[in-house]
């Protein structure tokens, strides 16, 4: 089952920065990991994960420095910041309490 | 993802990263991001690491196929090539026709002007001593000639026939062959030598009283302008790439076809209209001058001997060998420094990408 794109789409920024936590990581990495984690959920573009890697990083939720990857080659990492965790966890707990919205109207249904 | 890319698909890939930063407007920073994205992608789908979808399968088969609009149009340039593959004696035979046509046109006309339109003005124009009315007379016989083997040339290319493809060799022999005999009979306009001492028209005063440094500058003019026929003979024969016995072949049947057609007036005399300025009308004159005539001017005496025949042969092989023979080296010195020098059967063909 594919999900929603509208319901991907509004966790887009809780996605990347909860990868993001685990390990700083570059737009390519970055995009394997999610559409792995997704296990067929949903598939990023590849186009579509860098502009909100940008907007986080204009946000200061997290900051970008070019390194050498374990290929050899320069790519640009990105980490999560103090405030990307902070966004993170308030994120996490509203999607938390959405969530549980939605089960409870879902049961009251079934039921 | 250890593979290295070669410089090819680097350069490609730099390629594409700056076509979408100029697209959206993005910064370094940003393009050079992006070009890491690419790399990574591109030696994903090396490594196998990154899998093919089915419509990543479209895109390599559509991309493979070439472009569906350009392909017809290829091919019908692919097959033009070949069938513009004209044999040598072919190509040598048509522009030998189309050089023996253009002279005979141009004989007629300076021979109607002579005629009808007036005899100073073609005593001007044609002493042998308006030496920039004859230069401009042949520059405009060869540009008439390029601009007729353009018009093949460019023919060949839509893949269309002509007439030295289709015609038979005896044919092309018999054409070839009256173009001569034509040649020979159309009749020369000479001059009677009164004619450079005697008063005359204006332009011709003008040529003759020019300074010595101009007007010698002139005379060399002529044998560069004269080179250029058989190097125009070499490049129409030299077409698919560089062959040497199509620039050998081009000059040697230049040389034969200027020899084939002196001899007759040479052996026999050929018609002449001699315009005399004192008379101020024409007369046939009989043959000016003939092989006998010439071996006794230069002292062999009037009948033909082992001697006198080589010496004749000698002075004519130099006569037919000298001009062919500077423009071989000149077409293959400008082949060494240009494109002209190229691999035997290479044929290139751009309509699409090379296969991975």
């Amino acid at each position: 089952m594919k999900l929603d794109k509208e319901l991907v789409g509004a966790s887009t920024s809780l996605l990347v920065l909860s990868t993001l936590a685990r390990e700083a990581t570059y737009g390519y990495r970055l995009i394997k990991a999610i559409n792995k984690e997704a296990d067929g959920l949903f598939e990023w573009q590849e186009g579509t994960v860098y502009p909100i890697l940008h907007k986080l990083e204009k946000e200061g939720l997290v900051r970008a420095q070019w390194q050498t990857a374990d290929t050899g080659r320069r790519r640009k990492y990105y980490y999560i910041t103090a405030g990307g965790r902070e966004a993170l966890g308030q994120g996490v707990e509203q999607w938390q309490r959405w969530h549980g919205m939605v089960m409870k109207l879902g049961e009251a249904r079934n039921g | 993802m250890d593979k290295q890319l070669s410089s090819d698909t680097i350069a490609a890939l730099r390629d594409l990263a700056r076509e979408v930063g100029d697209a959206r407007g993005l910064g370094e920073d940003a393009r050079e991001e992006l070009y890491g994205h690419l790399e990574d992608k591109t030696l994903g789908y090396l490594s196998g690491e990154d899998g093919i979808t089915e419509a990543d399968a479209v895109l390599l088969t559509r991309e493979h196929f070439g472009d569906p609009g350009a392909f017809p149009e290829a091919v019908v340039q692919v097959q033009a090539q070949f069938r513009s593959l004209v044999s040598l004696p072919r190509r040598l035979a048509a522009v030998a026709v189309l050089t023996l046509t253009v002279g005979i046109a141009f004989s007629a006309v300076r021979l109607l002007l002579a005629f009808f339109v007036d005899t100073e003005t073609a005593v001007d124009l044609f002493a042998p001593v308006n030496l920039p009315a004859l230069w401009v007379v042949v520059v405009l016989k060869m540009a008439a000639i390029v601009v007729v083997l353009r018009g093949w040339l460019a023919r060949e290319r839509r893949g269309l026939r002509l007439w030295y493809q289709d015609r038979t060799p005896a044919a092309i022999a018999l054409i070839l062959l009256a173009l001569v005999s034509l040649q020979w009979l159309v009749p020369d306009v000479r001059f009677d030598q009164k004619l450079l001492t005697a008063e005359h028209g204006t332009l011709l005063r003008t040529i003759i009283d020019m300074p010595r440094s101009i007007y010698w500058s002139f005379i060399a003019l002529g044998p560069a302008l004269a080179m250029l026929m058989p190097l125009m003979w070499i490049a129409w024969t030299d077409r698919r790439a560089f062959m040497a016995k199509a620039v050998l072949g081009a000059a040697v049947a230049w040389g034969a076809l200027n020899a084939a057609s002196d001899f007759p007036e040479i052996a026999v005399g050929a018609p002449s209209y001699v315009i005399s300025v004192d008379s101020r009308g024409f007369e046939i004159q009989s043959p000016p001058m003939g092989v006998s005539d010439m071996l006794e001017a230069w002292g062999y005496g009037s009948d033909i001997t082992l001697q006198s025949a080589l010496v004749l042969t000698g002075y004519f092989a130099a006569l037919a060998g000298i001009l062919p023979g500077i423009a071989v080296a000149v077409y293959l010195i400008a082949g060494l420094g240009g494109r002209l020098v190229r691999r035997y059967g290479e044929l290139e063909v751009r309509w699409r990408p090379a296969a991975r």
